[in-house]
């Protein structure tokens, strides 16, 4: 760039200028997509943003109580109050209907794989003027690497602007990130999205994944998410069929819809707006 | 944050990032030397700033703001994956190829061999044009260590990139 072995001030600022000169040369004339790109960003701002929000939602409202419980035996023992090792049996979730985040975790452990070793969990219900929420978090070690879930559930009423449950633009894959979306109904009328992101260059180790399940009935919301950090290729698999399975089933499902929705009737100023017509599911995804 | 807050905002911030964009890929280009990671540098910035729109809005310098979220985004990047460095050999990019590839190639080799705070120095001393002060404020470093850093990294550059300079001319 300039004469070499001079340390002196002006082959400095020869060098420097010689470096701004290349500087420019290399990236002053790059032709981009910038569109694609701001889409991107705001995208994934956006994501980013509606995960913050329904991890905070229940914590953000005023009068909150809080249970917490730590340890496998307080979730596995306490919550089930019996001395199963494993996850509690299917037929038992009929009879754990939530009414509370703890039997609502029961319910939703039901569904998990005995593999996964429940480590900690932590929950909490929300009162407010916009609705009641139930929301915890579940730490589960797996090999070689943790997992960790959170889990809200609650009924609110949504702004008008809310966006529809749909895979529009979403179903992509670009350098390091892969996004897939899948709608469908759920029998009990309901709308299932499942979206799943994985970010990282395959082969390397710091690969994330964030899952999350929307069912939407109505102004309502039950989403599951997972963070996950790689090899997560397994898990996510696994978890894509447990957020199904949890959805899916009556007793978490519907019957959670249903039951958060009597709920409400409590909150003084809740009122849920006149429904709309249903959203047709679509299938875009594979 | 932007969901529940107006259209307006929402145009002000899509407004705003169509702008900052190009400005941004270019200094995340030559921060990590890779196309497609400097895509993605990007795109996580521009995730930030939506998220963080509200407190933006209120900085005294947006561009400043945006350049300092990259910045930081980029230092904690490498952090990371600092292990899995690509190597400018196999840079492919969708820029223009021939001479102006080659200096290009060149000129990633060399920041390459910088590490990621005298790289990110040099960026943002000589190519965003910034102050030491500036430059200290967003990498975290002394105002002394910036000049250190600089004058050290400059003559580094000079080093790698005079035999090319010779050849070249």
């Amino acid at each position: 760039m300039t004469t070499p072995g001079a340390g002196t001030g002006a082959s400095m600022d020869a060098t420097e200028t010689l470096v701004r000169k290349r500087f420019e040369s290399a990236v002053g004339d790059l032709h981009l997509d910038v569109a694609s790109l701001v889409g991107a960003g705001t995208a994934a701002g956006q994501r980013m943003q509606r995960r913050r929000r329904i991890q905070q939602g229940a914590a953000g409202v005023a009068g909150l109580a809080v249970i917490t419980i730590a340890g496998a035996l307080g979730l596995q023992g306490g919550l089930f109050e019996d001395n199963s090792s494993g996850p509690a049996h299917p037929s038992n979730v009929e009879q754990l209907v939530p009414s509370n985040p703890r039997a609502f975790a029961a319910a939703v452990i039901a569904h998990f794989p005995s593999t996964l070793k429940v480590e900690h969990v932590e929950g909490q219900t929300s009162h407010g003027g916009a609705g009641i929420y139930d929301q915890f978090k579940t730490h589960w070690t797996t090999q070689p690497n943790d997992l960790l879930l959170t889990f809200s559930v609650g009924v609110q009423p949504l702004p008008k602007d809310f966006p529809p449950l749909d895979c529009s633009g979403r179903n992509r894959s670009t350098a390091g990130i892969t996004e897939v979306c899948q709608i469908e109904a759920l029998p009990h009328g309901g709308v299932l999205r499942l979206d799943l992101t994985t970010a990282g260059k395959p082969g390397t180790k710091e690969r994330n994944m964030n899952l999350s399940a929307l069912a939407d009935r109505r102004h309502s919301f039950l989403s599951v998410q997972a963070t996950a950090f790689e090899p997560f290729t397994g898990e996510a698999a696994t978890l894509s069929r447990v957020a199904e399975k949890i959805l899916r089933d009556p007793a978490v499902g519907a019957k959670t819809y249903q039951l958060y929705l009597d709920r409400q009737q409590s909150v003084p100023g809740f009122a849920l707006a006149p429904t709309a017509s249903p959203t047709q599911p679509t299938t875009t995804g594979p | 944050m932007i969901g529940t807050a107006s259209r307006e905002a929402q145009q002000e911030f899509t407004e705003f990032a169509s702008v900052i964009t190009p400005r941004l890929f270019r200094s995340a280009l030559l921060l990590c030397g890779d196309w497609h990671l400097a895509e993605d540098l990007v795109q996580t910035t521009l995730a930030k700033l939506y998220v963080a729109w509200p407190r933006v809005r209120k900085a005294d310098s947006w561009e400043a703001y945006a350049r300092g979220t990259l910045t930081k985004t980029f230092l904690s990047h490498r952090r990371v994956r600092r292990n899995s460095e690509m190597p400018t050999e196999v840079v492919t990019d969708p820029g223009t190829s021939g001479r102006d590839s080659d200096l290009r190639m060149d000129l990633f080799a060399a920041l390459a061999s910088l590490d990621k705070d005298d790289r990110s120095i040099v960026v943002l001393r000589y190519w965003e044009d910034q102050s030491v002060a500036e430059t200290s404020r967003q990498t975290g470093l002394s105002e002394a260590a910036v000049r250190t850093k600089s004058s050290r990294a400059m003559a580094k550059l000079r080093d790698i990139s005079a035999p090319r300079q010779e050849a070249t001319s």
